[in-house]
């Protein structure tokens, strides 16, 4: 298919302020190929993504940028308003700010092509109602007239999509096009993708989704600090990575990696110092055998034969009113059990509760039914009052650590804070204290001195997580603590959970969207949908054998 | 305020903080703007007529004159003699005090009322003390809303009688109501956080995260706020005493001066106009720097 490529990018350079932030970037893309550019964050994807429609914002130049027939470099912020729309298309990340909310989405598709063509109304509507049928939105009429707030995040994605296609463009630029959809919605979004694809157009596809290039790409380029470190078709970048830095995003991807095996490597960031379990070992019970690995003075973990169940839910409901709705019944009849030294994984699509569940687990809320207990004792519904004093035993990790902290306080306040938490009197060494929690979440001591917001994503994480490990828990409910970050500083901190596991015998409630995440993290698993438990069990015979359909979709609809 | 949407030269922005560009003085005031600078300067020449009047302008502001009355302005007066042959700088001079006294008080006690009518309205969780208490402050502020600022004032005054204590507390009032809604949003947006979530999960008591988390992280924009409000409560202050509801004559105080003069404007006109520009002086200075101040708050 090699005619003639469709896009051309050679020495490709865009700099802010004098920073270079993409460095002689060089790839094409033929028409009817998709090229995957893939890298994390910082790694100057989405500005080469920006650049290609003159919007990077930056100080672009390029030794070659054509288009079609079109010199790109050349072009004035009038020739580009001829380009993009007609030729290039772009689909950005989060539809639900991409889309104006005030606005139908047939007009937002309209707009392109009242710009663009010299269609008459009929002729318009038309081509619109064609093009939605096409990226296959049930019902085109009707959702002509609706607006992004009536959508869900699968419908909206689509009709971004339908938006950027309504003028036929050769090139579609897709910017993290699944990125926070639902694996479902996800497999939708790449399906019609390889739809246009395989129609002839050309698509590029930022991601940092490896699971999703690997399905819908042709050819890879993987980029790191603005450079591309490696490049080459799919099966070989993603098959046999020649750079280190290619090796280490699959390594640390969780798909297929037994429980308890490592995802980062060693010497990335300082970590705790635990001996790796050989990788080949695949079950718990084979990790409890091993020698203890580290003198650790925390309580030991009693892994006998059935451990305690140290947090226990049944038949939780509730139920949101408001007014002029009808009541939304978010958690509907869920029973949890959660062992001392074990995870319960819980997925299920966005709305199915699980974060709700999490809620009444934590008990900031209560439930309108049902109850739990909390290594034996009534912990929902309950006074706060009579909860207070032992929350300690019970800590939390949230998805945005960034918001959970105090902007005004140091990481060393934080954690010396939640150090006294649930003790009457101030103990004494609490500045050791935090010396010990840093150490154990493998950060430096300096970091004591810092903000937060002065942090990384993976140091915001490892602080939140010693900030909940400080009152000495039990249990931990982690909310998808790993799905703002990276695939490499997941891998670490994913890692990091699993080590304090071990050492201290911790229970975890870890729920996520991302099934690979949770079948790597999970001794047990509980499938969501609306609000109830549709199907729970050892995580090996889950994934092995799901029983219910929704859960066969859900393992079926994975990239 | 204008945003300058043009990119500096490369070479121009390094060093330079990002964002909005203007003109900056040398030295260690080089991150005041200009204007913000003037503005700094006049407050401060301000505070010390408040403070120790004497320094600026040695007369007695009470000390009659008849055969120096309606001078114009002369180097033995520089702003003028007034009906009885007081001069108007020293008058003014002498005055600051209770104008600036009356705005910074009725500021302090408005900001007050609002943080506690504030906090009571939004920090509890929608269950019911709380949610009776924001039902009850939010209906009382819409009430007040109902009634121009000024007119609140009025009636306060009317209740209390005229003077300078009636006064100072009618304006407190009379700003209470705004200060009192922003707080509410704030203590509401802070109190929904995760920040005073994860503080829950700890074990911490409402009294603990109110103090520790919600009440400093609500209030730096009171502060800010109080800063724009300092002027407005000056103004009022003197419109009070305009209307003679606020210190009696013959205190020299901004909004009396004014009313007294008014008589003689067409043949005096000093006496109006210099008292009328340091009200409108202080209020505007204090707006400029409580801008610059909100400005850099939303910044960081």
């Amino acid at each position: 298919m090699s005619v003639a490529p469709l896009l051309e990018v050679e020495g490709l350079r865009v700099a802010f302020s004098g920073r270079r932030v993409v460095d002689d970037v060089s790839f094409t893309v033929a028409a009817g190929e998709c090229v995957a550019v893939v890298g994390e964050s910082g790694s100057g994807k989405s500005v080469t993504a920006r650049a290609l429609l003159g919007l990077s914002g930056g100080q672009v130049d390029a030794r070659r940028l054509r288009l079609g027939g079109t010199d790109l470099a050349a072009l004035d912020e009038r020739g580009w308003r001829g380009v993009r729309g007609p030729q290039v298309g772009l689909v950005l990340q989060d539809a639900l700010v991409s889309l104006d909310p005030l606005r139908p989405i047939g007009r937002e598709i309209d707009d392109a092509l009242r710009l663009h063509t010299r269609l008459g109304p009929a002729a318009r509507r038309e081509r619109a109602l064609d093009v939605l049928a096409e990226v296959g939105m049930p019902d085109p009429e009707t959702r002509l007239g609706q607006r992004s707030g009536e959508l869900s995040g699968g419908l909206r994605q689509r009709a971004l999509i339908a938006a950027a296609l309504v003028l036929r463009p050769e090139l579609v630029v897709a910017d993290e096009p699944t990125t926070a959809l639902d694996a479902e919605v996800q497999r939708v979004v790449v399906d019609r993708l390889a739809a246009l694809r395989d129609a002839g157009t050309g698509v590029l596809a930022i991601s940092h989704d490896l699971g999703v290039v690997r399905r819908l790409a042709d050819r890879v380029v993987v980029m790191r600090a603005g450079v591309v470190v490696e490049s080459g078709p799919t099966e070989q970048v993603l098959g046999a990575p020649r750079h280190d830095y290619t090796r280490m995003l699959l390594a640390a991807l969780p798909r297929g990696v037994a429980r308890g095996a490592r995802l980062s490597p060693r010497g990335v960031g300082p970590g705790p110092v635990v001996p790796a379990p050989p990788a080949a070992v695949p079950s718990r019970a084979a990790h409890a055998q091993a020698p203890a690995p580290a003198p650790v003075p925390a309580p030991a973990p009693a892994p006998a034969a059935a451990p305690d169940v140290v947090l226990a839910a049944s038949g939780l409901r509730r139920v949101f009113t408001a007014r002029g709705r009808a009541a939304h019944v978010a958690v509907d009849d869920v029973s949890l059990e959660l062992r001392a030294g074990e995870t319960l994984g819980l997925v299920g699509a966005s709305g199915s509760g699980k974060t709700t569940t999490a809620r009444l687990l934590l008990g900031l809320d209560d439930p309108d039914a049902g109850s739990a207990t909390l290594l034996g004792q009534p912990w929902a519904p309950l006074r706060e009052r009579d909860r207070r004093g032992r929350r300690a035993q019970l800590g939390a990790v949230y998805q945005d650590p960034a918001s959970s902290f105090d902007p005004r306080w140091s990481v060393g306040r934080v954690l010396a804070d939640a150090v006294t938490a649930g003790r009457r009197t101030r103990p004494t060494g609490v500045a050791a204290e935090v010396a010990s929690l840093l150490d154990r979440v493998g950060l430096e001591p300096g970091t004591a001195d810092r903000h937060p917001a002065s942090l990384s994503g993976g140091q915001r994480q490892r602080v939140a997580v010693a900030r909940a490990l400080a009152p000495r828990p039990r249990v931990l409910v982690c909310d998808e603590p790993v799905s703002a970050l990276d695939v490499s500083v997941q891998a670490q901190v994913l890692d990091l959970l699993d080590d304090l596991q071990r050492e201290e015998g911790l229970a975890y409630l870890f729920i996520s969207h991302d099934l690979d995440v949770v079948a790597h993290m999970s001794d047990h698993v509980a499938v969501m949908q609306r609000g109830r438990v549709v199907e729970q069990g050892r995580t090996a015979e889950v994934f092995a054998a799901p029983q219910h359909p929704y859960t066969r979709a859900l393992l079926a609809a994975r990239p | 305020m204008t945003v300058l949407p043009t990119l500096p030269r490369p070479d121009e922005r390094r060093g330079a903080s990002p964002g909005r560009r203007s003109r900056r003085l040398p030295g260690p005031l080089g991150r005041l703007r200009a204007a913000e600078t003037v503005a700094a300067l006049v407050l401060l020449g301000v505070v010390v007529a408040a403070l120790a009047p004497g320094l600026l302008a040695p007369g007695d502001p009470l000390a009659v004159a008849p055969a120096d009355a309606f001078t114009a302005p002369s180097p033995a007066h520089p702003l003028g003699t007034d009906e009885s042959g007081r001069g108007i700088w020293t008058r003014i001079v002498h005055g600051t005090g209770a104008s600036l006294s009356i705005g910074a008080l009725a500021t302090l006690l408005g900001t007050g009322l609002g943080v506690l009518l504030g906090v009571a309205a939004g920090f509890g969780d929608g269950r019911w003390p709380g949610r009776a208490a924001d039902a009850g402050v939010s209906r009382l502020l819409e009430v007040l809303f109902a009634l121009p600022g000024l007119l609140l004032a009025l009636v306060v005054i009317a209740f209390t009688g005229p003077g300078a204590v009636p006064a100072t507390l009618a304006v407190g009032l009379a700003t209470a109501p705004g200060y009192a809604r922003i707080v509410r949003s704030q203590v509401r947006r802070v109190r929904r956080s995760a920040m005073v979530e994860a503080a829950v999960v700890l074990g911490r008591r409402p009294g603990t995260v109110l103090w520790r988390h919600v009440l400093p992280n609500a209030l730096a924009p009171v502060v800010v706020l109080a800063t724009l409000g300092l002027g407005q409560a000056v103004v009022w202050a003197s419109s009070l005493s305009y209307l003679g509801l606020g210190s009696p004559p013959p205190a020299p105080e901004w909004g009396a001066m004014l009313s007294a003069g008014r008589t003689y404007v067409q043949v005096a006109w000093w006496t109006t106009v210099f008292p009328g520009l340091a009200v409108v002086l202080t209020a505007a200075a204090s707006t400029v720097l409580g801008r610059g101040l909100a400005r850099r708050g939303d910044a960081s």
